[in-house]
């Protein structure tokens, strides 16, 4: 089903409409370079984010889902990345405890001039999940190919 | 345990409530089950054994008895989640009269089983924390509920009677068990591996979702069409999704009865998953649910210093 | 049933053991039946929790679709090489489920289905008779018995040091002849067993279950049922599948097992639910084996094995509540 030699991880990445998706615009406008493995969903706050959004994500096939917003204290609705950033680090352990592996699912914090880092960190979770192989844990047993 | 005090008191309750919420002897051996008294005859069948491990706080929410004014045996984890679901808007406190019951834990059946072949209960004697058999005493600490021997809190935090006497220890120093720390310690492809094999067992039946009293929404998230988030499959992957699900959205919740655990017909120990994050959430956020009304739920609330190491 | 007809034999209990062992590869056996001949089995049979698992998986995809180029396309699901086992041990009650329950129900005169008709062929039972009534069943007072055999099935009863047993050919090789002396104390023991047994339920219990269905009993009855579900996904006669559209413009179509116990089992698309509550629920669960199914099928559609009871996180009891029912019959009370 996945070729091996030249399989490409498919990230979701979830980005704050504020700071996140305006840095990867910036980025995109800069024409700096980062790989197109990530898919972007647009979400008003980070702290939005459903932990079950990203369970979904790797359920339909995500090998990788990154969530980014804006840096503590700079939320656009004040608290929203503070309450996100708790139910982020739950999540987090909850899965390293399960045993899935910790570079499935990564979080960051990128501001809205913060093109170029953007684009570093997603370089960084590209890399990262190229380096452990497509998802194989949490993706649904009858996902098929057409 | 406690039962001539527990029905002299129950007969004098029924003059100012409706309803006692307790336990009788089932109609299989080692079995306990939840009973609803209504009439002071009725009081002598109120039990409490080492297998009354139903947490009997579910069925407050049930739509006959959610407006009457009832009487509820509550162990210590019990108690807890009256106080959660007090918090949570879910009942009334002046509907609902807490009998407490000092716990010394839940005897599993399971590995009374496992370690002693067929058995029979008239080979049994209980006493509060050791039993007889075949003329042996023993403790019951290595036979209890893997969510018993991590308990911290035997004696109920919130009662308006307390029948019996105070259990004197907390049980996760006394018998030193804490299967959440077995499995913290082995490596993360050993606990993947454990894990897998348990998902993939797992027939998603809900026996550990409705056996929860805090699992009482409508609709659940696992049975939802809109959104649509997992089907009902019992595959490996569909079941951590509905499990890992579950545990967060237990998170500074859970009260950790094991309740849950208890109910699954295979045997799964499922309460593993939300005993996580409830340790996580005492770990980092420095919240037990159940214990102290006045605090604000952990992800309702945050501090500058919570963990951010984990994020770029 | 006995006739000249039927191949008999005795066979050792190392035989029984050995020939196990030897096709292990092809068996499974329920727990139930592992329980109560733990001591003659070999170890390393694989168990399952029920027949269903073999004839009825809990969860199967039954096509694929997906939109391209503007237009639907299905596409079958390739069948996986059949791994499952050909020989199922199971216990008399198990095996009535199988054979009177849910062939009734998926091998119907107007409606065979396919994938059960299929599995169903490949799999041969072995009905070990029970040498007394284990703790938790019942099966008398559903007109079962613990040495009920269908008389095509192979069976196997532990006779004094060795085996009886009817109509095998493949599994335990050769066995010695049955003598007539033997024939007749199976026989009589066989015989003198059923007189032990309580008596079935009376004919006509059905249709007076039927009347009582607005009996107050039903809400008492209903009480500690907290409504899960596992009930239903171990009894070897719950039949009961949903189908789920899973995926938008490209997914499956999935059967999984369904449970009368869920709320949402009956929830209308008007959101018209006519079993809101634990009561209907419980009362409908009771009703479909000891009266609705028992009038259009002529059999019962609970088999006494007791796994319920066993496995329920409340002990909520269907026996306790057929009893109970019984009871309230017999008094001829008023319900209304």
């Amino acid at each position: 089903m996945v070729n091996e030699e030249n399989w490409e991880p498919k990230i979701v990445a979830f980005l704050c409409h504020w700071c996140s998706y305006a840095g990867a615009d910036l980025a995109g406008v800069s024409r700096i370079q980062y790989p197109p493995n990530i898919r972007v969903i647009r979400v008003p706050c980070s702290g939005a984010v459903n932990p079950l959004y990203i369970l979904k994500a790797l359920r339909e096939g995500a090998d990788g889902v990154l969530v980014s917003g804006c840096h503590p204290g700079d939320c656009h609705y004040l608290s929203g990345n503070y309450f996100a950033r708790r139910k982020f680090f739950l999540l987090k352990e909850l899965l390293r405890f399960l045993g899935i592996e910790e570079e499935r699912v990564q979080f960051s914090w990128v501001s809205a001039s913060e093109g170029q880092r953007f684009s570093q960190v997603v370089q960084e979770v590209v890399e990262s999940v190229k380096r452990i192989g497509p998802s194989r844990k949490n993706i649904k047993e009858f996902v098929f190919h057409v | 345990m406690y039962e001539e005090e527990l029905h002299r008191l129950s007969v004098k309750l029924l003059d100012e409530v409706e309803y006692i919420i307790g336990y009788t002897s089932g109609t299989l051996p080692f079995r306990s089950r939840p009973f609803l008294c209504r009439k002071k005859e009725e009081v002598e069948l109120l039990t409490f054994d080492h297998f009354s491990g139903s947490n009997l706080t579910r069925y407050l929410l049930s739509k006959d008895l959610r407006e009457k004014k009832v009487a509820i045996l509550a162990k210590g984890c019990d108690a807890r989640t009256i106080t959660v679901l007090l918090r949570e808007g879910q009942i009334k406190r002046e509907n609902v009269v807490v009998v407490g019951l000092p716990c010394y834990g839940m005897v599993s059946l399971r590995k009374l089983e496992k370690h002693f072949g067929s058995l029979r209960p008239q080979d049994f004697t209980w006493h509060l924390d050791t039993f007889t058999f075949q003329g042996k005493t023993q403790s019951i600490g290595p036979f209890l509920e893997n969510t018993c021997q991590r308990c911290l809190y035997p004696n109920p935090p919130l009662f308006d009677y307390l029948v019996g006497s105070r259990v004197e220890y907390v049980p996760r120093e006394r018998w030193k068990e804490d299967s959440l720390k077995r499995l913290e310690e082995i490596s993360s492809e050993k606990r993947w591996e454990f894990f897998a094999q348990e998902f993939q067992r797992c027939i998603r039946c809900y026996a550990c979702r409705n056996a929860c009293p805090l699992c009482y929404c409508k609709e659940c998230f696992a049975e939802a069409q809109r959104p649509y988030w997992l089907s009902p499959a019992a595959t490996r992957s569909e079941n951590l999704f509905f499990h890992a699900g579950r545990a967060l959205h237990m998170a500074g919740r859970c009260v950790e009865c094991g309740a849950c655990e208890r109910a699954c017909p295979l045997e799964i120990p499922i309460a593993l998953l939300p005993l996580k994050v409830e340790e996580l959430v005492r770990e980092h956020f420095t919240f037990e649910a159940g214990v102290s009304p006045d605090r604000e739920p952990p992800l309702l609330t945050y501090r500058e210093n919570d963990p951010n190491e984990f994020i770029k | 049933m006995r006739g000249l007809t039927m191949r008999v034999k005795m066979i050792s209990q190392e035989q029984f053991r050995k020939r196990l062992a030897e096709k292990e590869n092809h068996l499974a056996i329920t727990e139930k039946a592992q329980d109560v001949h733990r001591q003659f089995l070999p170890p390393g049979i694989k168990v399952v929790k029920t027949p269903k698992e073999i004839l009825f998986p809990s969860w199967k995809e039954m096509y694929r679709f997906f939109f391209k180029e503007r237009s639907w396309e299905i596409q079958e699901v390739e069948e996986k090489a059949f791994s499952d086992p050909t020989f199922l041990l199971l216990l008399p009650c198990e095996a009535r489920a199988v054979v009177e329950v849910l062939d009734t129900n998926f091998l119907r005169e107007d409606y065979r289905d396919t994938d059960y008709a299929r599995r169903r062929a490949r799999l041969n039972l072995v009905i070990l008779g029970c040498p007394a009534q284990h703790p938790t069943c019942f099966c008398h007072l559903v007109g079962g018995s613990p040495v009920w055999r269908d008389g095509k099935s192979a069976f196997v009863l532990p006779w004094k040091e060795q085996f009886y047993v009817e109509n095998d050919e493949v599994l335990f090789g050769e066995g010695d002849p049955v003598n007539t002396q033997e024939k007749r104390e199976i026989e009589s023991w066989e015989k003198a067993l059923q007189e032990k047994l309580p008596p079935p339920l009376s004919p006509d219990f059905p249709e007076k279950l039927y009347a009582h269905f607005e009996d107050p009993e039903w809400q008492d009855i209903a009480f500690r049922c907290i409504n899960c579900g596992a009930c239903t996904f171990l009894c070897p006669t719950c039949y009961c599948f949903d189908l789920t559209v899973d995926g938008k413009l490209r997914g499956s179509m999935l059967r999984t097992w369904d449970s009368c116990m869920f709320p949402k089992f009956t929830l209308h698309a008007s959101s018209h639910n006519p079993r809101p509550t634990g009561k209907e629920r419980v009362r409908q669960r009771v009703m479909h084996k000891f009266s609705y199914f028992p009038i259009r099928e002529k059999r019962y559609g609970c088999v006494g094995c007791g796994i319920c009871r066993e496995i329920c996180p409340v002990n909520w009891d269907i026996k306790e509540a057929v009893e109970r029912m019984v009871k309230r019959i017999d008094s001829r009370c008023d319900i209304n």
